[in-house]
């Protein structure tokens, strides 16, 4: 019944920046952010069991930890330049919500590099020199 | 069969969580980079024999490749914080070190003193006192870890008046002028009542030794272990006395 809590606390929130608004929009942004950030800890412990289950499955089935840790960064790099770029955009600067969205997917094509240095090296040594 | 049983294993397991990850996507915007990525990891999966074929296993490669590029991120962004880091662990290795080493140092002291008043007090020539010490653990915050003593090995050499009485320049080799040279003598005065075994051992083994040599060697010991019982505080079953072991050398 967790997500009743999670859903009361979010109405609550909204309804308090709806009346808090007009008078003062600053506190409305702190806590819409101070919301969010709450959720997203409620949900940390949830998402670290998840995570392990994931590992324990993989290593029972053999697969090098190497891609499992890989993907993982993966996630994590999605899920926190969201979570950032909402909050933002949420205060009404796109713009920044943009860039940080943009360092987002710049970072997880950075994981691809190495990824992408090996296929190709592999692929060099199989044409003939 | 059994690398095709692995490699399929692993496949399917890249494969697996490739859609997961893809399911508990927050957002949209990110799809299509992460499914680049997610799409070279599974090729580098399938592609994973005819890797091993040509070079070595590409998981080390790259995990290699992750940390050098871990290290040039770190060094360009962040790199107060990780020297940081590795300064205060490096200042942990040397308190730890400089702790021991005092510790050791300690306790070298406390032998040589624990050496001199044996000597003074017992009359007893000691060939060697061993202290080791150990900290104990600070009761309150603010309070400094204390050594303490937790044994003392006292090594005790040939009885005096024997080695006056012996002819035999080397002082080292323990034999009484009662038995014949060329016998071992073995004895390890161990004042603890838990293990009297090894007392009857060393003495079955050395069944020739008299008792001559046996007794006033324990009123030493006793005496010994009293002394150092009174002047540093310590328990009995932390001190042990024993005659020097030279006599293997026979």
């Amino acid at each position: 019944m967790e997500i009743i809590q999670v859903v009361g606390l979010g109405i609550i929130s909204t309804i308090l920046i709806l009346i808090i608004k007009e008078q003062k929009p600053m506190f409305a942004f702190l806590i819409a952010a101070s919301t969010s950030i709450l959720i997203f800890l409620f949900l940390m412990g949830k998402i670290g069991a998840v995570i392990n289950e994931l590992e324990r499955m993989a290593e029972s089935a053999g697969v090098q930890m190497i891609y499992l840790k890989t993907i993982l960064k993966i996630i994590g790099i999605a899920y926190i330049a969201e979570f950032g770029s909402q909050i933002v955009r949420d205060a009404g600067q796109e713009s920044i919500a943009s860039k940080i969205e943009l360092a987002g997917k710049v970072l997880i094509m950075v994981l691809a590099i190495p990824i992408i240095g090996i296929i190709i090296e592999t692929v060099m040594k199989l044409l003939p020199a | 069969m059994s690398w095709l049983n692995e490699w399929m294993k692993e496949v399917i397991m890249v494969v697996l969580l490739a859609t997961f990850v893809d399911l508990i996507l927050p957002s949209r915007s990110m799809e299509r980079y992460v499914k680049l990525v997610l799409s070279l990891l599974i090729l580098l999966t399938l592609l994973q024999p005819i890797i091993n074929l040509f070079t070595d296993s590409p998981e080390q490669k790259l995990s290699a490749a992750f940390q050098t590029q871990a290290m040039n991120s770190t060094n360009f962004t962040n790199g107060k914080e990780t020297t940081l880091q590795q300064i205060l662990s490096k200042a942990d290795q040397m308190k730890h070190q400089q702790q021991s080493q005092s510790l050791q140092w300690a306790g070298e002291e406390v032998a040589r003193q624990m050496k001199q008043q044996i000597q003074e007090q017992t009359r007893s020539l000691v060939q060697e006192v061993k202290v080791l010490l150990t900290l104990l653990p600070a009761k309150e915050a603010n309070e400094q870890a204390l050594p303490s003593i937790t044994s003392v090995d006292v090594v005790l050499q040939e009885e005096p008046q024997a080695l006056q009485e012996q002819s035999n320049q080397d002082h080292n080799s323990s034999q009484p002028i009662l038995i014949s040279p060329i016998a071992p003598v073995k004895v390890e005065v161990n004042l603890e009542p838990v293990k009297p075994e090894s007392n009857s051992r060393d003495n079955s083994a050395s069944d020739k030794k008299s008792e001559k040599v046996w007794s006033p060697n324990e009123k030493n010991a006793e005496d010994i272990v009293k002394l150092l019982q009174m002047k540093w505080n310590l328990q009995s079953e932390q001190i042990q006395v024993k005659q020097s072991e030279d006599d293997g050398k026979i």
